[in-house]
């Protein structure tokens, strides 16, 4: 009886250890959402951003068989991120099977660390030091302001069109912002500007008016002539400023919002590739460890 | 008589069924050989195009620096020491002496920020990265080849087969820990 009970022991010692030890040799990657091309598990994109991306992947999926996936992550449970990408654009199989043509965008949050990771079939038209060049040029000096949406956008935009052109597709509707060339200004910023400008060539031309001098005279001192340029600056500013507010975006998505009212939005949706058919997947391709990793 | 028959005809449904196993398990290990020897010219590939890459860098470095020959010599002769290693074992020691040697270089361009800010060094050390980067998922693919097909060989009945026709065990990819040497980082001259 002994002799049985030892052994029971022994053995469910042994389970035991085998139990405790196993779950640490495997990785917690994250699984491929429905969407496919775009999984936010960090849950920092706007649902904007997010069809946007689902409309040009699929698009691109159906014309070149080259798949462009992004995915955001909390943090990387304690794993590289090279590693971490390599095994994840693997499970997901980006990219055809046969010509590996696959592009994974990789953000860890808490980690504060993006990564561009390429597919066998890519690393002629993207080595290495192009897409790090791609990083710090699109996409690392947003994200280092946590402006997500538009640094994960526009460094999308900017691979999709290298990718495009290599495909011989129109891309020239895409537009790429560099982030070191020219100052950015966010929508609040421009708000600001563009009420501080209203306000001010208002008061010049109420002062200008007020001005007794010009008034009783008619003729024209220097105090005039200063105040009279300064309108017309603030004014041409005031105007220059209108442009570029509707264009980064504050116009459009209120122009957009305005269609949604009156029913509108269907057509924009389904000019969206048809998200709602599901099931998109991944075709098989598989990544070498090309690309680059970035800190922000 | 008809018994006899029976009993030639389960035997022979036997022998077949052994031979037919025996070649099924001789295949799955060629191609497990093949995979194994597949992943190894992947890792060789990637550790050419890293030893190709040094002269670039090097020259770079040269370009913004001066007095710093000794860690630049040392960067030149792991690089020759990497093309010249044969063998995985040689090769895997080879490449973490480049790999500390390297290491060594870069702590000496924090000392140049033009240097580090250059476009040219920028590229450079990313395709550097990326390369090691390809080095160390060729080599995670390459052992996990290497451990399918070794476990293979030892199991029961491969075991048998392995052993007749002459597969041997293979070797990780694996720089030998006591054998390396410990980067010497020169602060100062």
């Amino acid at each position: 009886m002994k002799k049985i009970r030892k052994k029971l022991n022994a053995i469910i010692l042994f389970s035991l250890v085998l139990f405790l030890t196993y779950p640490l040799n495997t990785e917690a990657l994250v699984k491929p959402t429905d969407d496919f091309y775009v999984n936010d598990y960090a849950d920092i994109l706007s649902k904007e951003t997010e069809e946007y991306i689902m409309e040009k992947s699929t698009a691109l999926d159906k014309e070149t068989k080259a798949q462009i996936v992004v995915v955001t992550v909390p943090d990387l449970e304690g794993e590289s991120i090279e590693i971490y990408a390599t095994d994840l654009f693997r499970e997901f199989g980006i990219g055809d099977k046969e010509e590996n043509n696959g592009l994974l965008l990789l953000l860890a949050k808490e980690e504060r660390q993006f990564r561009v990771e390429v597919g066998y079939g890519l690393e002629g038209l993207l080595p290495d030091g192009l897409t790090g060049r791609y990083q710090d040029t699109y996409i690392i000096p947003y994200l280092e302001k946590n402006k997500w949406n538009k640094g994960i956008k526009n460094g999308y935009n900017a691979f999709y069109k290298k990718i495009g052109e290599n495909y011989n597709l129109d891309v020239s509707n895409i537009k790429i912002e560099n982030a070191n060339g020219q100052k950015e200004l966010s929508t609040k910023e421009v708000m600001f500007l563009f009420a501080f400008t209203i306000l001010g060539a208002s008061w010049a031309s109420v002062l200008m008016i007020k001005r007794r001098s010009y008034r009783k005279t008619k003729t024209l001192t220097p105090g005039v002539i200063i105040l009279g340029i300064l309108n017309v600056l603030l004014i041409g500013y005031c105007l220059y400023t209108l442009p570029e507010m509707l264009i980064t975006g504050l116009g459009v998505e209120f122009i957009l919002a305005m269609f949604g009212q009156f029913g509108i939005n269907g057509i924009y949706f389904f000019g969206g590739g048809g998200s709602s058919f599901g099931g998109f997947s991944g075709g098989g391709g598989s990544s070498g460890g090309g690309g680059s990793t970035r800190g922000f | 008589m008809k018994k006899g028959y029976i009993v030639i005809g389960v035997i022979l449904v036997i022998i077949l069924a052994i031979v037919l196993m025996f070649i099924s398990s001789y295949n799955g290990l060629v191609t497990l050989e093949e995979t194994v020897d597949n992943k190894y010219a992947d890792v060789e590939v990637q550790l050419e195009r890293r030893a190709d890459l040094i002269p670039n860098l090097v020259n770079t470095v040269e370009g913004y620096t001066e007095h710093e020959t000794a860690a630049i010599e040392k960067v030149t002769t792991a690089r020759e020491n990497l093309i010249n290693a044969k063998g995985i074992e040689e090769q895997a020691q080879a490449n973490e002496e480049l790999t500390s040697a390297l290491n060594g270089l870069m702590v000496i361009v924090e000392n140049y920020p033009d240097l580090k800010a250059s476009k040219n060094f920028v590229n450079l050390q990313d395709e550097l990265a990326g390369t090691e980067n390809r080095i160390s998922t060729a080599r995670r693919d390459y052992n996990a080849a290497v451990k399918e097909y070794n476990a293979k060989i030892k199991r029961i009945p491969t075991n048998i087969i392995a052993s007749i026709s002459g597969f041997e065990e293979k070797e990780y990819f694996e720089a030998d820990e006591a054998k390396q040497e410990v980067p010497e980082v020169n602060f100062g001259e």
